[in-house]
C-alpha cells in the first residue's frame, strides 16, 4: 500500500492540480495499529487526521448504564478523526479503536493549516470532509428513525458487504442499535429467503 | 452587487439580517450588505412548511425570527421531531450549498418566523468573493454537525429525565415557545413521561 492512495483519495473529493496534490501528499505520514488498539481515546485532542488505508476503525462511547456503544465503522479510504476536535482542539467526545490491524497515514494539524492557508483547492477539500461527515451523521440518525432493524441490516449489507467478513457481529449489532440476538435471528431468515 | 431582480426588501428587514450574519462571524459593512443582496425575505405563519420531504431544494435559509422544527415519519408512521432550530442557537436551519438538494425532513414553523433564503447559485458566488461568507457556511456547518453529534450521544449517554434538564438549562426559551408533544418527541421521550418528568421537577 503506497502513498498514491492517498493522492487518489484527495483527487476523487477535489480538483487539483497535480504538484499541488503531490506537495500535500508529501506531508503525510505513515502509521500502523494493532487490532484493539486506541488512535484517539475520549477527552484527549485530536492532533492528526488519519486516513485509513486498511483495516477498520470504529468509534463508540459509554452509555449510562456502562456498556460499549459503537457510533461508527469506518472502513478504508475515509479518515478516522474527530474532525472538530482536531480543528477546534478541544477534547474528542468519542474513542477511535481499531477493530483489526490497521494501516493509515496521518496529516498533523500545522501542515493540514499549511495546506488550507496557502493552497485554495484545500479549503475546499475542508469543506468537502466536514460536509460528508455531517450528511453520514445525519444519514444514520434519520435510518434509526425511518427504518426497521432488518432495513437497517440490509442496507449495509448491500453499501459495504467487506464489514461483515472483518468486524465482530456484536460491534455491528452495537452500530446497527439492534442486540446481538435480534442480528441474528435477521441474518439467518435473510440467508433462508436466499437474500 | 446584484442587480434590481426579485422582491426588494427594505432597508430595515436587510438591517436584521446584516446583524445576524455579523453576530455568527466577524464580516466587514460592506460585505454585509452586498451579501444580503442575494437575500429575500420569507415570512412563515405558525404550522407553515417551510420544505417537504422528498422535494428538492435549490436554496439556504437562515432563520432570523421564531421557531422551525425539522421532523420525518418512523416506521410505524408516527412524526418523529428531529431538530428545533432558532436564531440564537448553535445552528441555523438549513444550509444546502449545492443544487439539487434533496430535503430528507420536512421543516415546518412552530411560530410565526421570518426566514431568509439565498438560491445555491448565489452561495456559491458569495463563497467564492467573500471570506468572511466561507467562514460563515464552514462555522454554520461545523455547529449544525457539533449540534446533531451531541444529540446522537445524548440519546446514548444521558437519561431521559437529564436530557430534559439539560434542554432546560441550555435553550430556556425552546421550553417557552414549543408544545410539549414536540419537544418530547426530540428529546425521544413518551409525552407522558415527559409530564412525569416535569411534575417531579416543579415538586
Amino acid at each position: 500500500m503506497s502513498k498514491s492512495a492517498v493522492l487518489d483519495y484527495l483527487k476523487s473529493l477535489i480538483d487539483v492540480p497535480a504538484i499541488k496534490g503531490k506537495l500535500v501528499v508529501s506531508r503525510f505520514k505513515h502509521f500502523e495499529l494493532k487490532k484493539g488498539e486506541m488512535l484517539l481515546a475520549e477527552g484527549q485532542v485530536s492532533r492528526r487526521a488519519h486516513l485509513l488505508v486498511e483495516g477498520y476503525i470504529r468509534s463508540f462511547v459509554v452509555d449510562s448504564e456502562g456498556e460499549e456503544v459503537t457510533t461508527s465503522i469506518i472502513s478504508p479510504q475515509a479518515f478516522a478523526n474527530d474532525f472538530l476536535s482536531y480543528f477546534k482542539g478541544e477534547p474528542a467526545k468519542e474513542n477511535f479503536q481499531a477493530i483489526t490491524d490497521c494501516k493509515t497515514y496521518y496529516i498533523g494539524y500545522d501542515d493540514m493549516q499549511f495546506a488550507f492557508h496557502n493552497m485554495p483547492e484545500f479549503r475546499e477539500f475542508g469543506r468537502m470532509i466536514l460536509t460528508m461527515n455531517y450528511e453520514r451523521l445525519h444519514e444514520q440518525m434519520l435510518s434509526m428513525i425511518k427504518h426497521s432493524a432488518e432495513e437497517r441490516y440490509l442496507s449495509l449489507l448491500e453499501k459495504d458487504p467487506e464489514i461483515f467478513q472483518a468486524v465482530p457481529l456484536k460491534i455491528i449489532a452495537s452500530y446497527l442499535n439492534i442486540t446481538d440476538t435480534s442480528l441474528s435471528r435477521i441474518r439467518r431468515e435473510v440467508s433462508k429467503r436466499g437474500g | 452587487m446584484k442587480g434590481e431582480v426579485g422582491i426588494q426588501d427594505s432597508q430595515a428587514d436587510k438591517i436584521e439580517l446584516i446583524e445576524y450574519l455579523q453576530s455568527k462571524v466577524h464580516m466587514p459593512v460592506k460585505s454585509a450588505q452586498e451579501i444580503t443582496a442575494y437575500f429575500q425575505l420569507q415570512q412563515l405563519a405558525k404550522g407553515d412548511i417551510l420544505l417537504e420531504k422528498g422535494n428538492v431544494s435549490n436554496h439556504s435559509h437562515l432563520l432570523t425570527e421564531g421557531f422551525i422544527r425539522s421532523f420525518t415519519f418512523n416506521i410505524y408512521d408516527n412524526e418523529v421531531t428531529t431538530g428545533i432550530y432558532h436564531p440564537t442557537s448553535l445552528g441555523n436551519i438549513f444550509m444546502s450549498y449545492f443544487k439539487g438538494y434533496e430535503v430528507k425532513e420536512s421543516y415546518q414553523a412552530l411560530t410565526n418566523c421570518r426566514v431568509w433564503h439565498i438560491s445555491a447559485e448565489d452561495t456559491q458566488t458569495c463563497f467564492k468573493h467573500y471570506s468572511s461568507f466561507r467562514k460563515l457556511g464552514r462555522v454554520l456547518l461545523a455547529h449544525n454537525h457539533i449540534y446533531l453529534h451531541q444529540r446522537m450521544l445524548d440519546m446514548i449517554e444521558t437519561p431521559a429525565e437529564e436530557r430534559y434538564l439539560k434542554l432546560m438549562a441550555s435553550k430556556p426559551e425552546i421550553i417557552q415557545a414549543v408544545p410539549l408533544k414536540v419537544i418530547a418527541s426530540y428529546l425521544n421521550i413518551t409525552a407522558t413521561s415527559l409530564s412525569r418528568i416535569r411534575r417531579e421537577i416543579y415538586k
